[in-house]
């Protein structure tokens, strides 16, 4: 198993694949690819990141033997090396892998967008997405948080986010279609619900809640024509229900209120034939009844009931039952029963006077005044009560014309039972509001009702939070006024259940709280009648219930259901969120308000609502509005899927998880994350690349202008003791000079600055990079930025620094912060999971001499999660432990990896070509555009077409399975698809080819979604055209199509290794743990190389000690040929067969191998002769220090064989020379000497502490952990000074030596007198190494060292196949470094040697040898050397070699040469096509 | 029930900084903390103990905290100066350091009372700005400052160093917290933390006059009609020493303004700049001033 899809992960999965083995990919992401993936361009070859990418991404998906896991996390790893027991927890996708076709139709229709993370939060993304337009597996998933809490506060449940996301689109047709799923009454609820959803918000953390409600009302306002249009209002049952005996299954609900009408919406919409019986003339209760049209017009609740009733509910009106009929009739006629009465009594009160006339109870007066009846006001009116309905009592009395009406309560102001603002709002009206009074009596004259006389309420509540008024009695108010209204409560009236079993309660319908059903079988109950009164919502919340009830119990299902509620989540983590008010709506003024019903609240505009949902936070990422369930035409999403747990058995895991970046807000100095033009390098690099949120332009943030100085700030993360880490984060010079370079490339006004503290170009031509880029015009400033300030008014960045004496304050436009590298997230739940250990940084522990191996057996790390680390030095890692693991598993290789078998292969070769046309319509990506059915008649009566057909996705499966059957059924010998690119789907075709017996080669597709629907998005009639000129181009060019055969040619398990160094020796060990024969060949009678110069390892062991021991193993290996003292004289071959011939003095042998892998290595330098050494003994090399030091060790170790006792202590003062063989100029980085000079340094001071030791130095390059020997070194007061070439630190010899320092940094000037002076030697390639190259006919750059494919994704391959490289043969490396490389290159070549044999041929060259002239063009044009004039003195291509670019076919002058599958007859066809019809 | 806090006043806040005392308790005092001057306290030696002597740096501050005991849970300490030092040496004596449990030794044995580490030390920025304070806040402003456009300014002190800080240390934002929550609006510029040369201004004014003068016309340029500040090193510094007529506040003044104190409008008849033009931008016309 491999762990982590980056660059690394991939390429362990790829060479253990091709190694035989079966590999699991596991990675938490949703795609491959990785950090390389957010990648602009790749230093030093100024690369396209992603084009690099690509391939090997669609290599990995289309291996056979690799499985991809994505979204998963390691849950336990159970077991031992070569049997580990791994539960990999899989989180859901909602979108099945197999079915999706990454069309983009559900994107397109999704309403929730989010920051993409992808882009480093600079532009957004939707929650169905996919990572990258490229992501490997090119699917779409759905972003889930949880459960938003505006929508599981909703007592009705409805689903909030989403058409709050639907609307901030402007589609409230959508939007009113997603709240009536929940609430039939969207209209109703906007205008008049409470919305304890609003009390929820996450927003109001920030300023105010989202206007849940109003939004509501604008779906409803706005959407119903739209959704009545699209057919969404009424959703009519798939299938009518019946019982055994084909009855309807019928449901009777009594009172056609808000919670009656809602269940009988759910009911109907099941399929059940729903009747709903009430005593009024009209549906509606309390809505039609009760609420004042002022707050609720009529004609809004006419329509929300009138499309209930279209669902074919039946109403029954002025039905009251227990008079008009019992509840046994109905309990014959139907099959379940809903009671849901509500309370529409008003309650009275046990006063003096009460029974006067023109005292009235609020509820039936605001029923009289909603049925038009004009219940009589008098000039003045008291209405008694302080809830909403006192308040609309009391405002309605005010619109039928009194002049005065007083409110009297029993609480205080703010304490009301009536919401805030109704109250507000009547007070506007005029309403004068008296609190803290109680009714006494009612006083009259005679029969009419004359004033009321009030008392005072002390406590409305009693100790226990009871309602219990007390009063005093003796303080009293007494108001006259001919009306009278109570409004203080309303009760039910549930006479009709007297007799009938079903239980009353005090007022109520006692129910099982979970399913709302009575104590009477197939009799529920739901609304104000079991919770006594409360509001429309709570009434819809619970008829959904019951009538999921009903259903359940008319099902023969079990009642009770899980009543789990699922968990609110929270705001986002780390959203930025801009301070946005709410909006307001307009409200009709007061004086207007009071002269009739017309409605009070106006309601948010169009465009109100619009912005006013763009302030919601989708704290559920997924809203769950299902709008992309209705789009995808394959079915493909399910938004239950669940989390999965899966078991792997596997013997051997590699774990690559990548790594992090710092945070920019490290450094606060900075201002990250405060001005708006300081970003991350990670954050640039999205802004340069042609995929990122500007398209690859570069502009600054705070106003989108393109910036002319732009600022580079290194280490922001790294090399720092208090905020981030101690280690060099070893990426950031380079790719800061990449984006340097970069940037000028896409706007040459840009100019760049670098300000960095030593320019860490360590690697492989990076010096020359840097170089270039300063004639390219990017400044490099040494120095350290101590903060960065903002112009207000320009949005502009000044750095302040100093630069010799001088304090300089410099304006830029943009700052870019070059953030380092930290361990992965996951790292420690990683380590604590898989059990292995991590170092003191918290990347994962390993050993310098063992570089892949974690402290637990089996278990191998590689790439950055071992340490900072570029690219080319993950895929070296990579392939190093892919080797480990092979070698671990040697015996199972071949075992789990099953050809597949197909079927004989038709002879087509006497048949006309009968071609079958399949065009694709791709969802609408291309049918949208391109008149596809038009394009298929045209393809069909194309000559040879005998068959021609559409289909809406040619690439899933049933359409594969489809195509098979027709080539079966109608004897197809020619086949076309014309649907989008090889590069993802020809695989897929060519294997059904196989698998219907044709051989593959008879395929060709037509892309006419990429380059034509695409692109011509403007002209869909001429994309017409296009796509028809496309298609009959394929099949002309497919007629002449011929089977092309792959041959097998047998590999010979052996290696041929040039080099006995530490490299050369490694990879034989690690050939010979994996079973395979290897020759090593090395020039020296010992083995060892380089390291014969090493006594201390960069770790500080003993490296003398490990030679030894490494040398003993490869000597004792019986699979291991050692020739020393023998050199190459001739190689000839290919790939998987090699011949060579070894020179051993006089001797020659010839030996059969699969593979070269070159390890020559490199030897040092010659010091500066400037240095004066040989010319006095105290000039020493630090070879020759490094050795006195390791004896005086040894002798301290009291180690006897060691008699060498030269001591070193008495010297007083010492001076290390770092670059010491270069002169003006660096020729090229060796990589090793600042750390061994260093570390050598520190061992120098340790031996004499009262001794003071100088290093000179050019740059400091101990990049990654090896910076702790920098800071351990200036800790201890070991003096450094910074030279450069102008001025070489050069010693004037006499008796004393005298060398005059000039510091860089603090241009101080001084002599110094050492009485050792220590040169570090350069490293350089090995001697002969040219020639050795021009035997290979490998390449070498200009430093002399070989180079390798490709210096990112091949550092360990030749362009030549079966070549490979490792060691300082590559470049100048460490000792760990050359190993992992060593390792890396066997796994590389294993993808040879494990192959019994190589299948040949294809798409290769040809060359006719009769129209050969032998001018040798094909064998100087080809990039990998295969061409040959052979023995017949005419070019020879061995197809074993050739990869089919197709070069030399263009450039041979007599076109002897054919590339196989495009040959010139081929292509001339499909060109000549292009005219003809 | 108000909460009893220790109070610290330092020698400033009874003397130049009298407007911060007041403002200070005043403030506390509406959102019901009651501060207790703690009894016979001395100087702190802010500005000049450490230089006569290590020793001093932390005697002078812990006498402090053992008079503190017993007043309250919490010790307040409006100046910046004095509360840099004053939590420095509470965090030195919790750490317990060889050398802190020495000291520690000798003052207890000098006064004759144990240290026994109750106090913690406080500032109102801090105590402000936590969330059930700013809510109080939130519920009790009748005169938000709306129109008002401020720097806040935190100095050298206020939040340094790291291991006292109760903000973020190089882009403080507790301020900007507070004063955007009484209707404030708060420029951004970078000069937040940047010294003003406040130590300098008696011993040597030309140094400190450039620095001055950086400050308000960078707070200037920012859109501010003033400075805000929570040290009385730099307010006097700040007012004193600058020719653009730019107030600087303390911002206990301005939440006692928003709150609506009656006697706020006292506190800024002893700044040395005219505040009247700076408190008329706010929306609804308030005015302070001489």
């Amino acid at each position: 198993m491999v762990l982590g899809g980056g660059i690394a992960g991939m390429q362990s999965a790829l060479d253990l694949a091709n190694g035989g083995y079966l590999v699991h990919l596991v990675t938490d992401e949703p795609s491959i690819g990785g950090k390389m993936a957010q990648l602009d361009k790749t230093f030093p070859t100024n690369e396209c990141a992603m084009c690099l990418l690509g391939p090997k991404m669609s290599d990995t998906l289309s291996h056979p033997n690799i499985k991809i896991h994505t979204c998963a996390s390691l849950g336990k790893v159970d077991g031992e090396t070569g049997n580990f027991r791994v539960t990999v927890n899989k989180a859901p996708r909602y979108v099945d892998m197999n079915e999706c076709t990454a069309c983009g139709d559900c994107e397109q229709v999704c309403p929730v967008k989010v920051e993409d993370k992808f882009n480093e939060d600079m532009r957004q993304r939707k929650a169905v997405y996919k990572l990258f337009p490229q992501a490997v597996p090119n699917k779409y998933l759905i972003d889930k948080r949880g459960m938003p809490p505006c929508r599981g506060t909703c007592p009705a449940g409805c689903n909030v986010q989403g058409y709050v996301a639907l609307i901030s689109e402007g589609r409230f047709g959508d939007a009113l279609e997603v709240v009536r799923r929940g609430m039939p009454f969207a209209g109703i609820c906007g205008r008049i619900c409470h919305h304890p959803c609003e009390g929820e918000c996450n927003r109001q953390d920030f300023d105010q809640p989202i206007a849940i409600a109003l939004l509501k009302r604008s779906a409803a306002d706005y959407g119903w024509d739209e959704a009545s249009e699209k057919d969404l209002l009424v959703k009519k049952p798939e299938t009518i229900l019946t019982d055994i005996n084909g009855n309807l299954l019928k449901v009777g609900i009594i009172g056609a209120g808000p919670g009656g009408l809602a269940a009988a919406k759910d009911l109907a919409e099941i399929g059940y034939k729903v009747t709903v019986i009430d005593a009024l003339p009209e549906a509606g209760g309390m809505l039609r009844a009760g609420i004042p049209r002022y707050r609720l017009p009529g004609e809004i609740v006419y329509r929300e009931i009138q499309a209930i009733l279209n669902l074919g509910v039946e109403l029954r009106p002025n039905t009251l039952v227990g008079v008009d009929v019992s509840l046994d009739q109905l309990r014959q006629e139907f099959s379940a029963i809903l009671v849901a009465v509500g309370f529409q009594k008003g309650r009275s009160l046990p006063i003096p006077g009460i029974e006067l006339k023109g005292v009235q109870l609020g509820v039936e007066f605001l029923r009289a005044a909603a049925l038009g009846e004009k219940p009589p006001v008098g000039k003045k009116t008291i209405i008694i009560g302080g809830g909403n309905v006192a308040i609309d009592t009391a405002r309605t009395a005010r619109r039928l014309g009194a002049e005065e009406v007083h409110l009297f309560c029993l609480e205080q102001h703010g304490s009301m039972p009536a919401h805030r603002w109704e109250v507000e709002e009547a007070e506007e009206e005029g309403v004068i509001i008296h609190t803290g009074w109680g009714p006494k009596e009612i006083l009259g004259k005679g029969e009419i009702v004359e004033g009321v006389k009030f008392k005072r309420c002390k406590q409305v509540f009693d100790d226990q939070g009871r309602f219990n008024p007390t009063y005093d009695e003796y303080e009293t108010e007494t108001v006259f006024a001919g009306n009278v209204i109570l409004s203080i409560g309303q009760a039910s009236d549930l006479t009709f259940l007297d007799g009938s079993g079903v239980e009353v309660s005090r007022d109520i319908v006692p129910v099982n709280r979970l399913t709302y059903a009575t104590n009477a079988q197939g009799i529920f109950a739901c609304g104000d009648v079991v919770s006594g009164p409360a509001s429309v919502v709570d009434a819809v919340g619970s008829a959904h219930a019951a009538a999921e009830s009903i259903h359940r119990y008319l099902q023969g299902m079990d009642l009770e259901r899980s009543s789990e509620k699922p968990e609110l989540v929270d705001t986002p983590e780390g959203l930025k969120v801009v301070v946005k008010d709410r909006q307001q709506q307009d409200l009709l003024h007061a004086s207007e308000r009071v002269k009739d019903f017309r409605e009070v609240c106006q309601g948010f505009t169009p465009e109100q609502a619009v912005e006013e949902a763009k302030r919601c936070l989708n704290c559920g990422i997924c809203s769950e509005c299902l709008q992309c369930v209705k789009a995808c035409k394959k079915n493909a999403i399910f938004h239950d899927a669940i989390p999965e747990s899966i078991e792997l058995n596997v013997g051997a895991i590699i774990l690559s998880p990548g790594y992090e970046v710092q945070s920019g807000e490290l450094r606060g100095e900075y201002g990250y994350g405060i001005y708006p033009n300081v970003m991350t390098s990670l954050e640039y690099e999205r802004l340069l690349s042609s995929t990122g949120p500007t398209q690859g332009h570069v502009v600054r943030p705070s106003d989108h202008k393109a910036p002319r100085k732009v600022a580079f700030i290194q280490c922001v993360g790294s090399r720092t003791c208090d905020k981030g880490a101690e280690y060099c984060s070893s990426i950031c010079c380079m790719y800061s000079t990449k984006e340097a370079i970069i940037s000028r490339e896409h706007d040459a006004n840009i100019e760049p600055t670098i300000f960095y503290l030593d320019m860490r170009s360590y690697g492989k031509n990076f010096d020359k990079y840097v170089k270039s880029a300063k004639n390219n015009g990017v400044r490099y400033m040494r120095t350290m930025i101590s903060s960065v300030k903002e112009d207000p008014v320009t949005g502009n960045l000044i750095i302040k620094y100093i630069q010799g004496q001088e304090i300089i304050e410099e304006e830029f436009e943009l700052v870019v912060l070059a953030v380092g590298v930290k361990p992965p997230k996951a790292a420690r739940e990683l380590a604590q999971v898989t059990g292995i250990e991590l170092n003191e940084y918290g990347f994962a522990y390993t050993d310098p001499l063992n570089p892949t191996k974690t402290s637990r057996p089996g278990i191998f790390v590689a790439g950055a999660f071992q340490g900072p680390r570029d690219i080319p030095e993950t895929v070296m890692n990579a392939s190093a432990a892919a080797a480990a693991a092979e070698s671990l598993l040697a015996t199972g290789r071949n075992q789990l990896v099953t050809p597949k078998v197909y079927p004989r292969e038709r002879d087509v070769s006497s048949e006309e070509p009968k071609v079958g046309v399949f065009i694709c319509r791709c969802g609408i990506n291309i049918a949208s555009i391109v008149d596809v059915p038009d394009t298929t008649d045209y393809a069909r009566n194309l000559n040879g077409v005998v068959h021609a057909e559409e289909f809406l996705y040619t690439c899933s499966q049933d359409t594969v399975k489809h195509i098979k059957d027709v080539i079966n059924e109608q004897g197809l010998n020619r086949i076309v698809v014309a649907s989008c690119t090889i590069r993802t789907h020809q695989p897929l075709f060519r294997e059904a080819l196989r698998e219907a017996g044709l051989n593959q080669f008879l395929f060709e597709m037509a892309n006419i979604r990429d380059q034509c629907s695409w692109v011509h998005r403007a002209e869909p009639q001429r994309a017409t055209v296009k796509a028809k000129d496309l298609v009959r181009m394929a099949v002309a060019k497919v007629k002449r199509h011929s089977p092309l055969h792959m041959e097998p040619v047998p590999v010979i398990p052996a290696a041929l290794v040039i080099g006995g160094g530490i490299a050369g020796m490694t990879a034989c060990l690690t050939l010979a743990e994996q079973g395979f024969k290897s020759y090593l060949v090395e020039r020296e009678p010992v083995l060892g190389g380089s390291l014969h110069n090493l006594y201390f390892g960069e770790d500080g062991k003993d490296a003398q000690e490990h030679m030894l021991q490494v040398i003993e193993r490869v000597q004792s290996d019986p699979l291991i040929q050692i020739h020393t003292n023998s050199e190459i004289t001739d190689l000839a071959g290919h790939q998987g067969h090699f011949t060579t011939t070894i020179k051993s003095g006089d001797l020659h042998l010839e030996v059969h191998h699969g593979v070269v892998i070159v390890a020559t290595g490199g030897k040092l330098a010659e010091p500066n002769p400037a240095y004066g050494l040989g010319k006095d003994s105290r000039i020493i090399t630090l070879i020759q220090l490094e050795e006195k030091l390791h004896t005086m060790q040894q002798v301290q170790n009291g180690d006897p064989l060691s008699v060498y006792q030269e001591s070193l202590a008495d010297w007083r003062e010492a001076a290390l020379i770092l670059c010491a063989s270069a002169g003006k100029e660096l020729p090229h980085c060796s990589r090793t000497c600042c750390t061994q000079g260093i570390s050598n340094a520190i061992r120098l001071k340790q031996q004499n502490q009262d001794g003071t030791v100088y290093v000179l130095h050019r740059d400091i390059r101990t990049y990654g952990f090896l910076e702790a020997y920098y800071r351990m070194a200036r800790e201890m007061g070991i003096m450094f000074a910074r030279y450069d070439g102008e001025n070489l630190p050069a010693p004037e010899l006499g008796e004393k030596l005298s060398i005059k320092v000039k510091d860089l940094d603090s241009e101080l000037e001084f002599n110094i007198n050492p009485d050792l002076l220590v040169l570090a030697q350069g490293f350089e390639p090995a001697s002969g190494a040219r020639e050795l190259g021009t035997l290979l006919k490998v390449p070498l750059n200009e430093d002399g060292f070989f180079m390798e494919t490709h210096a990112k994704l091949g550092p360990m391959d030749f362009p030549g196949s079966g070549l490979f490289l490792c060691g300082a043969a590559h470049s100048p490396k460490f000792v760990s470094e050359a190993i992992y490389q060593a390792q890396g290159a066997v796994a590389r070549a294993v993808t040879i040697l494990a192959k019994p044999h190589l299948m040949v041929g294809g798409i290769v060259a040809k060359a006719e040898p009769e129209k050969c002239a032998a001018c040798l063009t094909c064998v100087r044009v080809c990039p990998y050397s295969v061409p040959k004039i052979g023995a017949n003195r005419v070019a020879e291509i061995e197809p074993v070699q050739c990869h089919g670019c197709g070069t030399c076919v263009g450039e041979c002058p007599a076109k002897a040469i054919q590339l196989q599958h495009y040959t010139d007859e081929q292509m001339l066809a499909k060109i000549s096509a292009v005219g003809g019809v | 029930m108000a909460e009893r806090i220790g109070y610290y006043p330092g020698c400033s806040l009874h003397t130049s900084a009298r407007e911060y005392d007041l403002s200070s308790r005043a403030v506390l005092k509406a959102l019901g903390m009651d501060c207790c001057e703690i009894p016979d306290w001395n100087c702190c030696g802010a500005s000049s103990a450490h230089a006569a002597g290590h020793a001093l740096t932390y005697a002078l501050p812990l006498r402090n905290l053992i008079m503190a005991e017993g007043v309250g849970e919490d010790l307040l300490v409006p100046c910046a100066a004095c509360y840099s030092l004053l939590r420095s040496t509470e965090v030195f004596l919790a750490i317990n350091s060889g050398e802190a449990r020495k000291l520690q030794a000798d003052v207890e044995s000098v006064m004759g009372k144990a240290y026994n580490q109750k106090v913690k030390v406080v500032h109102p920025l801090d105590i402000l700005t936590r969330s059930r304070m700013l809510s109080k806040i939130k519920d009790k402003i009748s005169n938000p400052l709306k129109g008002l456009k401020l720097a806040p300014y935190y100095g050298c002190l206020l939040v340094r160093p790291e291991i006292i800080a109760f903000d973020n240390t190089e882009q403080p934002q507790k301020m900007d917290i507070l004063l955007r929550e009484l209707g404030a609006e708060v420029v951004r510029w970078s000069y937040k933390t940047e010294c003003c040369g406040g130590g300098l201004g008696i011993t040597q004014g030309s140094a400190a006059a450039p620095l001055v003068n950086r400050l308000v016309t960078e707070a200037k340029k920012a859109g501010a009609n003033a400075i805000v500040t929570a040290c009385p090193l730099c307010q006097a510094n700040l007012e004193g020493r600058q020719s653009q007529e730019m107030p600087v506040f303390y911002f206990t003044e301005l939440v006692g303004l928003a709150l609506g104190l009656p006697e706020s409008k006292k506190w800024f008849a002893s700044h040395l700049v005219d505040t009247s033009e700076a408190l008329a931008q706010v929306e609804g016309g308030l005015s302070g001033g001489r």
